[in-house]
Parts: C-alpha cells; sequence; structure tokens
C-alpha cells in the first residue's frame, strides 16, 4: 500500500467513523419523548419542556447534515489528491446517499432530490461530484462502542430519523423499481405499489428475511415496495452491521487480507440473489467492510441502488448463515 | 381514568427517553473530538479547500451538538419542575 493508500484509507477510516448513527439513534429517543410529553400535556398549558425538546432535535438534525457534509467533503478532497479508484465505495455508496443542502436544520427531504440526479452531475475531476451538489448517507461504523452510544444492530433497529412521512411523493420511485428489477433478474412490473416500506430498519429486516431464505422473487417483492429513499438508506444501515457480522464470521475483525477469504464466503449466495449484480459493487462492498482500498477500475458512475441493495443483501445472508437475528423494530 | 401516579410515569418515561438521547448525544460529541484529531493530524499541512470545508463542517458540528445538550438540559428541567408540582 502507497502512502497516499494509507492516507486514503486513513481519512476514509475517519470519516465512516463519524458518529452519525449516534445522533441519529438520539433522534429516534428525542422524538420518541417528545410524542409521550405531548400526549401527557395535550390539555395543559404547561409545556412540559416540548418546546425545547423541538430545538434539541433541530439541533442534532444539523449537526448530522454537518457530519453528512463533511464526509461529502473528505470524499472530494480524496478525489482530488486522484483517489478515485482508491475511494472505497466512491462510485457506489457515495452515490447512494441521500442529497443533502448546505443549510442547516433541513430535516425535510425536497422532491427535487430526486436520487436519479446524483450520477449525472457535473462533476470535478476524477468523477466525484462535488459536495455541494450531492449529500452523505454514510452511516459511522462502531468499532469501539463508547457508553452511550448505541450498538450497531441496535441503531438498524430505528427508523432513520423521527419525522419520516410516508405519505410523501416518491419521484425517484419508477427508477428505483426498474434497478431493482435489474439486479434481482425479475421481470419489472409497472405501476407504484400502494403500501411501500419507508423505514430503512424495517426494509433492512424484510429484505434480510428474504436474503436469509434464499427466495429471489421474495426478495424483489420487498425491494420493489420499498420507497426511494428507503432503500438508498439501507447503503447508511449496513457497514456497521457488516462489519460486526463479518468479524464473527471471521473471527477477529475484518482485514485486508481477509478480503478473499470473504469474497469465497459470500459470492456465490449473493450472486444467486441478484444476478444482476455488477462484480465490482461486491467488491468494494467487502473492501469496504475490509477497511482496505478496492481494486483499481476505470471510472465509471455506479449506480446508487447497486451498493445499497447488495449491503443488505449481504446483511442478510450473513445474519441467517451466523444464525443471528436482526433486532426487531424497538416497541414503545 | 388517570391519577397522578400515571402522570408521573408517563413523563419519567419520557424522561428516560430524553436520558437515553441525551447520552448518545454526549458519546458523539465524544466521538467527533476524536475524529477531529484524528483528521487534524492526518490533514496537517493540507491547504485545500476541502480540507478546510470539512474542519470547517466539523466544527459547525460540534457546535450543534453543544446546543443540542443544551436545549435538552433546558427540557428536562422543564418536564421535572412540572412532576415536582403534582
Amino acid at each position: 500500500m502507497s502512502l497516499i493508500e494509507e492516507l486514503a484509507v486513513r481519512l476514509r477510516a475517519a470519516s465512516d467513523e463519524l458518529p452519525v448513527a449516534a445522533i441519529l439513534a438520539a433522534l429516534e429517543r428525542f422524538g420518541t419523548a417528545a410524542e409521550q410529553l405531548r400526549r401527557v400535556r395535550e390539555s395543559s398549558a404547561d409545556p412540559m419542556g416540548v418546546p425545547e425538546l423541538g430545538a434539541a432535535v433541530e439541533h442534532a438534525e444539523a449537526a448530522s447534515h454537518a457530519l453528512r457534509v463533511a464526509q461529502e467533503h473528505l470524499a472530494a478532497y480524496l478525489a482530488a489528491i486522484g483517489m478515485v479508484d482508491g475511494d472505497a465505495g466512491a462510485t457506489g455508496e457515495r452515490d447512494g446517499r441521500e442529497p443533502v443542502r448546505q443549510r442547516p436544520h433541513d430535516g425535510q427531504r425536497q422532491p427535487e432530490d430526486d436520487p436519479r440526479r446524483a450520477p449525472e452531475q457535473p462533476q470535478t475531476r476524477g468523477g466525484t461530484p462535488r459536495p455541494e451538489q450531492v449529500g452523505a448517507a454514510r452511516p459511522a461504523p462502531q468499532r469501539s462502542r463508547p457508553a452511550g452510544e448505541p450498538a450497531a444492530a441496535d441503531v438498524a433497529a430505528r427508523p432513520l430519523t423521527a419525522s419520516r412521512k410516508t405519505t410523501a411523493p416518491d419521484p425517484a420511485g419508477r427508477w428505483w423499481r426498474e434497478r431493482v428489477a435489474e439486479l434481482t433478474g425479475s421481470p419489472a412490473q409497472s405501476g407504484e405499489q400502494h403500501e411501500q416500506t419507508a423505514d430503512p430498519g424495517d426494509l433492512l429486516r424484510r429484505v434480510a428475511r428474504q436474503a436469509r431464505s434464499g427466495d429471489r422473487d421474495r426478495l424483489h417483492a420487498e425491494l420493489r415496495r420499498a420507497r426511494t429513499d428507503a432503500g438508498l438508506g439501507l447503503a447508511a444501515l449496513t457497514p456497521p452491521l457488516l462489519r460486526e457480522l463479518c468479524a464473527d464470521l471471521l473471527g477477529h475483525p475484518p482485514r485486508g487480507q481477509d478480503l478473499p477469504r470473504l469474497r469465497r464466503e459470500v459470492d456465490t449466495a449473493v450472486r444467486s440473489l441478484l444476478p444482476g449484480l455488477p462484480a465490482p459493487v461486491l467488491e468494494d462492498v467487502l473492501s469496504r467492510v475490509c477497511r482496505t482500498p478496492p481494486p483499481r477500475r476505470s471510472t465509471t458512475a455506479g449506480n446508487p441502488a447497486d451498493p445499497a441493495v447488495a449491503s443488505a443483501v449481504l446483511t442478510g445472508y450473513l445474519a441467517g448463515r451466523l444464525n443471528r437475528d436482526l433486532p426487531e423494530r424497538r416497541r414503545d | 381514568m388517570s391519577s397522578v401516579a400515571e402522570l408521573k410515569a408517563a413523563i419519567d418515561a419520557a424522561l428516560a427517553q430524553i436520558g437515553e438521547g441525551q447520552a448518545a448525544v454526549q458519546a458523539a460529541g465524544e466521538k467527533l473530538a476524536e475524529a477531529q484529531q484524528t483528521l487534524a493530524g492526518a490533514l496537517e499541512g493540507s491547504g485545500h479547500e476541502s480540507v478546510t470545508a470539512a474542519h470547517s463542517s466539523l466544527a459547525q458540528a460540534g457546535q450543534e451538538l453543544q446546543e443540542c445538550l443544551a436545549a435538552v438540559l433546558t427540557a428536562v428541567e422543564q418536564a421535572e419542575l412540572y412532576v415536582s408540582t403534582l
């Protein structure tokens, strides 16, 4: 590994470990608390701290947003120093993030945030979109968990935000469903689903269940009924889970030298479920798990759905193989 | 048919949620500080605008987390004050 590759790996690891997941977990707690307090104080003139809690949520959302922007700046820097190919997951996971704006306190997704636009954005040298053009939804894998910080699996059990709307339009829905059909090798079906899966954590558990059972048709059905933002949100939930599962499989935290073994262990199973998955995508996902640069290849814009779907299927397959359950949604 | 005890229990449950969120924010702040230190070391000597912007975003995130904690503390005080009046 060259010096610049070492620097890239170091920067990527630092970026991955930014505490986005912890903030999302806090947001979910605050959301639950606010709901409980609202029920209590429905007819009371005393605010009981609810407005202050709302302000706390806004600050936490702004912090989460700032972290994602920082991740994008770091990715742009890596691209600028020529580490596009060596940027683990660069053409995959970065493209799969939900677009964010520079404006803080921007908790609501806008209709024009069509993820199809991400790969088509004007690009800087090396093919990497500028930070102001795309956003980040990469979570922070937590290798060692400080007190109070949620476990990766615990994070996956929660919705990404406390205020996600399920009735909002899904302008990229057709794009998502077409790509899912290509990945699973299933015939595309026209028309929107009446019941859509809007929560990435819920979607991950559904996808994992079908990946575990090896039922490609049902896997396709679950992915097809997902909202686009939930589908792309899989890329934000799976990295810490994958790292934990791979550590269980290997008996130690995944390293670069574990790549061939991991490839042998999972390649056939993932390909059988996702026959349309481009080969480099799984390699990038595994490289990222191992915190090592993926193989060099000519720069092509990846489809943002690919690493999200591949990571979720891989998570489900490994969880099944290791006989580990992904946590159910917490009931309050 | 609710009682004061039930009311207190409901608020206590909300406060417990807030406490867990507060702990997560504190942990996030510590993790962020570590990341800032790591990145400062790794990127020392770079004048690239993306690096400057990344540092700036991280500093903003830290500031927002501080303000989040301050707001949480006020919220907890308000809720506890209400409980004390019941």
